[in-house]
């Protein structure tokens, strides 16, 4: 067949335009973490010098501010960071999977299952560190299968689980609200960490096993890519288009759930991060290519402004949760609106 | 010219243990355009989605060059296996171009490039199926014939040598079935591509048909040409209808007319 | 004409007799199952009372602390039949009014909306007395509904039971985490908000009781009497319209019934879930799908299983108990999930 040239350099042209796109998006996301990492960190009651902050990050100590910045504001943004990508990651990928913005993981009962066997760790088996988010993750990964087995009839429809997956997150939130009374010594603090999800209290060791997480399982996702997107066409089309379904589709479950789980068992379940992170990186990025790297960096500017609001912004201090929870409401009924009046997806 | 060879041998599948295809035994004749007709229910679509890999088979088995598509590796499957599904999913915004490249998936591996020559087979795609002109636009703004042509050209682009197609025409109106059989004969006879497609439309079925597969109960019925498909005794086994074959007069082809129990003046009563 | 269809209107009525027998001596049994529920929960509790204790409590007394105790009893019992009929009630009628076999009045968020707006009248505008609860509540639960059902209504086909049973649950959450944002900066209103939010009959006074009456008398009647409206709804409303039921009244009428019930009981109780969708679902298998039935029989299987749910939750958890909104949901939501589970391929 005779190629006209000329079309052929059209083609090669739009597809740079689009990389081009993407990556600019993806820069300027990225410099928006950057720069909110910065204001968090100097400014907050106190004002502190982007100098100032810069020495106390290379370990110089620095009079008045090396414990404010580095001990308080310095754990929390990173952990902010941290959290928000495995949840903006985990939750796309879901999301891009079974093709519903509805199927993300806190609301198909993966982050209630991880924060149910958070909460019976501390308050009933008294444990803590480490142990507590293996067993989240464990826990998390434990309710995606049974919610995925339960769905499963003739291959899963996205729809159903979701369903079952709405009634498995109502028992879950049952059991942490019973465990959570059964614990009169607790302060409301701690309970709405295991509710909503909030960085109080933050720690640069608990950062350790979110890398880890996210290096692991965010590198298996991130392999899948190409799948992922083939998988946006339908099950049907990403099969004849040589993607092994059900096998990609247990990879991205064990590495977003992985993650998600990872995340929870540190901050609790900062609601709507994983749900609202993937459609608004789909509004930035428009269709110029994948979504995952988008969506867990606004991931991370979700939980890093919405902490930065609840502890700065506001008159009362708010656990970050209750900030996104408060911003993802309207945009959850907003989606709904917007699915049923189209029927269209993410 | 294409010379895979594409065989079903006993083939029996089904959906929740209740089977749909009871032994099912057929040889896609290479190079040909197959047509796959029979009455709601009968299995067409599922031997086409097991034929595609998409169902495995509870007995028999279908080979591709002699070896099992179950045992084979799905990449390497999908450069020479395509399937246009039913209902296909387009994302959201997607651009035509864009979906269109989407059919190199089989092509690419993890770290692999996109090359000059992925872009030559999306611009054959597009060329082919005449949707360059759409390439910048999103999918969900086109008309449902648009659509499909932009689907196959997905399709296309995957460079299979043999296309599965699951009722490509369903759901568009007339003007568009035409224009998508046209298309897939064109594709046919110049590329030389296997087409096996499910067909709801007898008449059609017939017209564009090289072979013409009628099923019933799970089992082929009849396998030929048109003509020695498409017979008064056909119809009637398979749909329970009677009817009277004529010979198209555009085409030469048989063509089927209904027998109703109303207006029939023209056989007497 | 054939001889068996001339004998058909016979035989007709001889099947209407025999059905309706078996549902009455279903009724007698259920309500038979109530009053022994009803004399369970009086005698059964975290701490054990003596018979002569009980009976002295029953006629008034409150000399001992097991009498005391026990007298605590009989306000929360009438508290759980009260709430369960309305609950069970108010399902089987959202289940009518949508056709949806996934409604209920936790599901499409028409609980959390009472409680949101409760949750708001407390912490924002300071009301304390009952009557103002149970108005405030029946507003959100009324303003709960419409906008679910508004949502869920978008788009094509209509309400379908996945667009509403989603646009509900979405709702619930997205209402749930407003909750917690008007409720957290309030630290002094916070911890009652928190144990009423999870839903249970214990606490209960005839002082609390009292006030719902009327809202919950007017809501059984308007749902009883809308029992033929449903009838015809559910043949779906082109046909409703075609038999002569004014559709859009009809809903109307039924929902407020339904809204009345919900909204009284999520003032007093909190939010209860799942309770509206399993009842009549279960009544549906023993007595069929006429609304005639199905209500009354919502009703005391409602009043049934909360009742049976408050008794375990007292029992599984001594010395302690467990609220029976925590109960519920653990039963109800597996339910849910077989519902699910059962629908057609398609629709899902």
């Amino acid at each position: 067949m005779s190629v006209p040239s000329r079309t052929i350099d059209f083609l090669t042209d739009h597809r740079r335009r689009r990389a081009r796109r993407h990556l600019t998006a993806l820069g300027l996301l990225l410099a928006l973490v950057v720069v909110v990492f910065g204001i968090t960190l100097s400014v907050g009651k106190s004002i502190v010098s982007p100098l100032d902050v810069l020495r106390v990050l290379s370990g110089e100590p620095v009079p008045g501010t090396s414990f404010t910045v580095g001990q308080l504001r310095l754990p929390r943004a990173v952990l902010s960071i941290l959290s928000g990508l495995c949840f903006g990651l985990g939750g796309v990928a879901f999301q891009i999977m079974l093709r519903n913005p509805l199927a993300s993981p806190d609301i198909i009962g993966i982050t209630s299952g991880a924060g149910a066997a958070a909460v019976f760790a501390i308050v009933v088996l008294q444990m803590s560190g480490p142990v507590v988010s293996l067993l989240a993750v464990g826990a998390g990964l434990g309710v995606a299968l049974l919610v995925y087995g339960l769905s499963f009839r003739n291959g899963v429809g996205g729809t159903r689980l979701i369903l079952v997956g709405i009634g498995v997150s109502a028992m879950l939130q049952s059991v942490i609200a019973y465990i959570l009374s059964t614990a009169p010594s607790w302060s409301l603090q701690e309970a709405m960490r295991w509710l909503t999800g909030s960085v109080n209290g933050a720690q640069l060791q608990q950062a350790l096993p979110l890398l880890l997480a996210l290096v692991v399982f965010g590198g298996i996702l991130l392999s899948r890519t190409r799948d992922l997107e083939a998988l946006r066409l339908g099950d049907d089309t990403a099969s004849a288009l040589g993607v092994r379904v059900s096998q990609t589709r247990m990879l991205v479950i064990i590495s977003a759930v992985g993650m998600i789980a990872a995340a929870t068992a540190v901050t609790g379940p900062i609601a709507f991060v994983a749900f609202l992170a993937g459609p608004i990186a789909a509004r930035i990025v428009r269709s110029t290519g994948s979504l995952l790297l988008p969506a867990a960096l606004v991931g991370a500017i979700l939980v890093l402004v919405g902490d930065y609001v609840g502890q700065v912004l506001l008159p009362s201090r708010y656990p970050v949760g209750v900030i996104t929870g408060a911003l993802g409401a309207p945009y959850l009924i907003f989606l709904i609106v917007r699915v049923n009046r189209t029927g269209g997806s993410l | 010219m294409t010379d895979h060879s594409l065989v079903a041998t006993g083939l029996s599948a089904g959906y929740d243990g209740k089977e749909i295809l009871k032994g099912l035994d057929l040889t896609i004749p290479t190079g040909r355009i197959t047509v796959i007709v029979g009455a709601n229910a009968c299995g067409k679509s599922t031997f086409l989605r097991t034929l595609s890999r998409l169902l495995v088979p509870t007995k028999g088995h279908v080979l591709l060059d002699g070896r099992s598509i179950h045992r084979t590796p799905a990449r390497q499957l999908a450069r020479t296996l395509g399937l246009l599904p039913q209902a296909p999913i387009a994302p959201e915004g997607i651009t035509v171009a864009d979906l269109v490249s989407r059919g190199r998936h089989p092509h690419k591996s993890l770290f692999s490039r996109w090359t000059r020559k992925d872009d030559e087979a999306v611009d054959g795609a597009l060329t082919a199926t005449r949707t360059f002109d759409l390439a910048e636009r999103p999918v969900d703004e086109l008309s449902g014939g648009q659509r499909q042509r932009v689907w196959i050209a997905m399709a296309l682009a995957q460079e299979t040598e043999i296309l599965l197609l699951d009722e490509p025409t369903t759901f568009l109106d007339i003007n568009h079935q035409i224009e998508v059989l046209d298309l897939l004969t064109d594709l046919n006879r110049e590329r030389g591509t296997t087409v096996v497609m499910v067909l709801h439309d007898l008449n059609l079925a017939a017209r564009y048909a090289d072979v013409l597969v009628a099923m019933a109960g799970g089992r082929v019925h009849a396998f030929g040409t048109p003509e020695e498909v498409l017979t008064e005794g056909m119809v009637h086994d398979v749909f329970g209808l009677e009817s009277r074959i004529v010979e198209d007069p555009l085409s030469g082809r048989p063509m089927m007319l209904p027998i109703g129990r109303h207006r029939m003046a023209g056989i007497g009563r | 004409m054939t001889s068996a269809s001339i004998k058909a209107p016979a035989r007709l009525h001889g099947m209407v007799a025999r059905s309706s027998r078996m549902r009455a001596l279903w009724l007698l049994a259920l309500v038979g199952v109530l009053a022994l529920l009803a004399a369970l929960s009086v005698t059964i509790g975290t701490r054990s009372v003596a018979w002569a204790d009980i009976m002295a409590a029953v006629r008034g007394g409150q000399e001992t602390i097991g009498q005391a105790a026990v007298a605590l009893r009989i306000p929360r019992t009438l508290l759980a039949v009260l709430s369960g009929a309305a609950l069970g009630l108010a399902g089987a009628i959202m289940q009518g009014v949508t056709r949806n076999p996934l409604a209920d009045p936790g599901i499409l968020g028409v609980n959390m909306g009472a409680s949101l707006a409760v949750v708001i009248g407390v912490a924002w505008f300071g009301i304390t007395s009952a009557q103002a609860y149970i108005w405030t509540a029946i507003a959100g639960a009324g303003g709960a509904a419409v906008f679910v059902y508004t949502i869920g209504s978008l788009g094509r086909g209509g309400a379908t039971p996945l667009k509403l049973a989603l646009a509900g649950a979405a709702t619930s959450v997205a209402f749930a985490s407003l909750v917690i944002a008007v409720v957290l900066p309030r630290g002094d209103i916070a911890g009652g908000i928190h144990a009423w939010q999870i839903g249970g009959v214990g606490g209960a006074t005839f002082e609390r009781v009292v006030p719902v009456l009327p809202f919950l008398g007017i809501g059984f009647v308007i749902s009883l009497l809308s029992a033929r409206k449903l009838n015809s709804l559910a043949l779906g409303d082109d046909v409703a319209a075609g038999l002569g039921e004014h559709v859009a009244a009809a809903r109307a009428v039924a929902s407020l019934g339904a809204i009345l019930l919900c909204g009284a009981t999520t003032a007093v109780c909190g939010p209860i879930g799942f309770l509206g969708l399993v009842v009549p679902h279960l009544c549906r298998t023993l007595i069929g799908v006429d609304h005639r039935w199905l209500l009354p029989f919502s009703a005391f299987g409602g009043a049934a299983l909360l009742l049976g749910a408050d008794i375990l939750g007292r029992i599984v958890a001594r010395p302690g108990e467990i609220d029976v909104g925590i109960i519920t949901a653990l039963i109800g939501a597996p339910f849910f999930i077989w519902i699910v589970r059962r629908q057609r391929v398609r629709e899902l």
